[in-house]
């Protein structure tokens, strides 16, 4: 017994079909790539720091020591940063701090790291309060009046340090790249304890940054998502506002004599926006920045020793090549997922068309399709020559991709050179003409397009239209015949 | 779907009814001849309406009326040139609580890595104080206000992913989550599909059923004899205020929109069939 084709009530997923799985895969192995790439580097400079004779290794430990904590940080609150969209800030004050630390140095008359510690944040502040005050006053846009005060105020501590200071050892130089070779030599007797001087002053500045997060972690959160609300509610966001850019100034003097403010600003805006590339969560974002923020910091330094340069700087560099691989490897947003994401959708457009037409070349299909239901026998299965279905692809790689994809699927078989639909490429193909008709009627029913502006937009739609629309469209139509005249197949009933 | 009457808040709030700390007699809301400026141009003039008692308001004016800065004034959120915002009797520092505020959906990064539930937990921080992290009773309150919104299956995702509609929900669901007395709501309406419209109309009379008090900027003329129970017709000065069957009349409006008000015909004609519905 023969039936006109009724097709049949599989599941049709609405993303389309062809390679979802291994779409899945990428992300998979865009993640294990990503992960090979920052690791195996890192467990490389691991083994080669740890091969070097003792006392340099101990020196080299040190230095990378205090580097991961003035990197760790920065990236906890550059990710903050990085997140409210203010990013430029952290360069700002970093460079704007220096006339407060020149202005502490005047009257303290020596180059005690609590009064300079005290002079950048209160500039700092200035900075952070000058740039909200000069955006208001001038209505300007906020790079403008960030990139307005900045340069000013550094301006004004460079000549401050040249007109008073110059014979003091606060050198220009050193406080845009820092001295991250000689910081471990540095040391200060504590007790019995031999300590890098610069890990008393990161060592508080890490701490206070962790205490801000754990103690404030919710207003934080609420003042830099929507500030509006959390003023309303009285979450106090301005205060946060200033207690992050109190704490932005002292994170960048405490790390200033280390590793210089290059680094600092490096680290406070690329961690954050790999963290924000590899987790859709603000804890995750943290969790990822802080491990870009060291994979930066051990590569950096082993890329410094091997080619015999700066510390700090290498360090910045390791950072945007890391930067680079996020971009590139994430497996949520980065570009080569992307790609292969659209890729997809254009090979599974390509192939259902393909299986579309090998239903319209077989012999049977004009009588099937304009026969009254229930009268003719089923089509036999028609081959097409394989040149053939290229030709009607287009005939690039994408083509063979195509046949490969197909064929994988169990929609088509490849016989010698010769292409042929299975039975369940055949009810595949049926389900697509069935969409399309499906939409072709709606658009003219419904909007009233004349029947021949209808096939465009049904020729796109119909990969997408899952069962459930459909369903809801066939409930919508008058008709059961497509605006050209044809039928459109029925759906089986489910069992 | 949104009125059981079994649902938990319906059987909770009543009981706060009325509010402890009001004055007897003090109206809701008092904005006291307010005024604000930025910069040379004046964006409010003396605005001086009372709410006696717990009410749907809708804010209606033409574009650059200052209906957003009146509840920014409100709230305390641009300085007043001059006025006051008296709550229940007391300024607002006293009982910022028992007030939430939903800004205009365009307002925040969408892109921001939180989840609709991270956001709705934030209704909740307000009264949690400082150091205290939201705890299993804030996640059921989280959880029941996703439900009542109808957003609960996309709770765990990235805010960002939503649709229009969702992410207006997902305001109005942190705002529920507040337990607030007072609500003002800029533009929850603005480009939310048909769904969700129903969904935040059947919210107004939720709230309104528990005595609530919802002040909402609204841009759909013809929608407000039917929902809002008082208008404040906005244009810089309150053209009028007072119950919708007495100030929405074609004349408040041509007064309020000057001659470019299209709508005002359909309106007239909205006005009439709700006026035979009854």
């Amino acid at each position: 017994m023969s039936t006109w084709p009724v097709v049949p009530a599989e599941p049709i997923p609405l993303q389309p079909t062809l390679a979802p799985r291994s779409l899945g895969r990428l992300g998979l192995a865009a993640a294990a790539l990503l992960a090979l790439l920052l690791g195996g580097p890192s467990a490389w400079a691991l083994g080669w720091i740890g091969s070097w004779p003792g006392p340099l290794a101990a020196i080299a430990w040190s230095t990378v020591g205090l580097a991961l904590l003035c990197n760790t940080a920065c990236a906890l609150l550059g990710t903050f940063l990085v997140l409210r969209r203010m990013s430029l800030l952290s360069d700002a004050i970093s460079h704007a701090v220096l006339p407060g630390l020149v202005v502490a140095f005047l009257i303290t008359g020596r180059l005690d790291p609590w009064a300079m510690l005290a002079g950048a944040v209160v500039v700092g502040m200035l900075t952070a309060t000058g740039v909200q005050a000069v955006r208001q006053l001038a209505q300007l846009a906020d790079d403008a009046s960030m990139g307005v005060v900045y340069p000013v105020l550094f301006a004004l501590g460079v000549v401050l340090l040249s007109r008073y200071a110059h014979h003091v050892d606060l050198d220009t130089d050193c406080v845009l790249f820092g001295l991250l070779e000689l910081a471990a030599l540095d040391t200060i007797r504590l007790g019995t304890w031999e300590l890098p001087r610069s890990l008393l002053t990161l060592a508080p500045a890490l701490l206070g940054v962790l205490g801000f997060l754990l103690l404030a972690w919710k207003e934080l959160l609420a003042a830099s998502f929507d500030p509006a609300m959390a003023a309303a509610a009285g979450l106090r966001p301005r205060l946060m506002h200033y207690l992050l850019m109190a704490l932005v100034a002292t994170v960048a003097v405490a790390s200033f004599e280390a590793v210089g403010s290059i680094l600092v600003v490096a680290m406070m805006i690329v961690p954050g926006v790999c963290g924000r590339l590899l987790s859709d969560r603000v804890t995750g974002t943290l969790f990822w920045a802080v491990l870009v923020a060291w994979v930066a910091a051990l590569w950096g330094y082993a890329l410094a020793a091997w080619f015999n340069t700066t510390v700090a700087g290498s360090m910045a560099v390791a950072a945007g090549v890391v930067l680079v691989l996020v971009v590139l490897l994430s497996p949520r947003h980065g570009v080569l997922v992307d790609a292969a994401h659209r890729l997809g959708t254009r090979l599974t457009i390509a192939g259902e068309d393909l299986l579309k037409w090998l239903l319209k070349q077989e012999p049977g299909y004009e009588r099937l399709d304009s026969a009254p239901q229930g009268s003719v026998p089923p089509a036999e299965a028609a081959c097409v020559p394989r040149k053939h279905c290229l030709e009607h692809l287009g005939g690039r790689w994408q083509a063979r991709l195509v046949l490969w994809l197909l064929g994988r699927r169990g929609w088509i078989e490849q016989a010698w050179d010769r292409v042929c639909l299975t039975p369940a490429g055949r009810r595949r193909a049926w389900h697509l003409v069935r969409a399309h008709r499906l939409w072709e009627t709606f658009l003219e029913e419904h909007l009233q397009l004349a029947p021949d502006h209808v096939h465009e937009p049904a020729e796109q739609l119909e990969h997408f239209l899952g069962p459930g629309l459909q369903q809801e469209l066939e409930q919508q139509l008058q008709r059961a015949y497509d605006p050209h005249g044809r039928k459109i197949p029925k759906q089986a009933e489910e069992h | 779907m949104l009125k059981r009457p079994d649902s938990p808040q319906a059987e909770a709030e009543p009981g706060r009814q009325p509010p402890a700390g009001t004055g007897p007699g003090a109206p809701v809301l008092d904005v006291h001849d307010v005024t604000v400026a930025y910069h040379r141009r004046t964006v409010l003039w003396n605005v001086d309406f009372t709410l006696q008692s717990p009410s749907l308001v809708a804010v209606v004016g033409p574009n650059g009326a200052g209906k957003s800065t009146l509840l920014k004034a409100v709230l305390g959120l641009v300085p007043l040139a001059s006025g006051s915002v008296r709550f229940w009797g007391e300024p607002l520092a006293r009982c910022r609580r028992r007030v939430a505020y939903v800004p205009q959906r365009e307002s925040v990064d969408w892109d921001f890595p939180v989840t609709v539930r991270d956001v709705v937990l934030m209704g909740t921080y307000a009264r949690l104080g400082w150091f205290r992290r939201p705890g299993p009773d804030e996640h059921r309150l989280a959880q029941q206000c996703m439900e009542q919104l109808g957003i609960a299956h996309v709770a765990d995702r990235q805010i960002g992913q939503l649709s229009g509609g969702q992410q207006q929900r997902t305001f109005l669901a942190r705002a529920l989550a507040q337990r607030a007395d007072m609500y003002f709501m800029d533009e929850p309406l603005a480009g939310v599909d048909a769904a969700t419209e129903r969904v935040v109309f059947d919210l107004f009379k939720q709230l309104h059923a528990q005595h609530k008090t919802v002040v909402v900027v609204h841009h759909d003329l013809r929608s407000v004899p039917e929902h809002f129970e008082h208008v404040l017709l906005l244009n810089t000065r309150v053209v009028a205020f007072g119950p919708v069957q007495e100030v929405f009349t074609p004349q408040n409006l041509q007064q309020t929109y000057g001659g470019r008000l299209s709508a005002l015909e359909q309106v007239a004609e909205a006005l009439r069939r709700t006026e035979k519905t009854p």
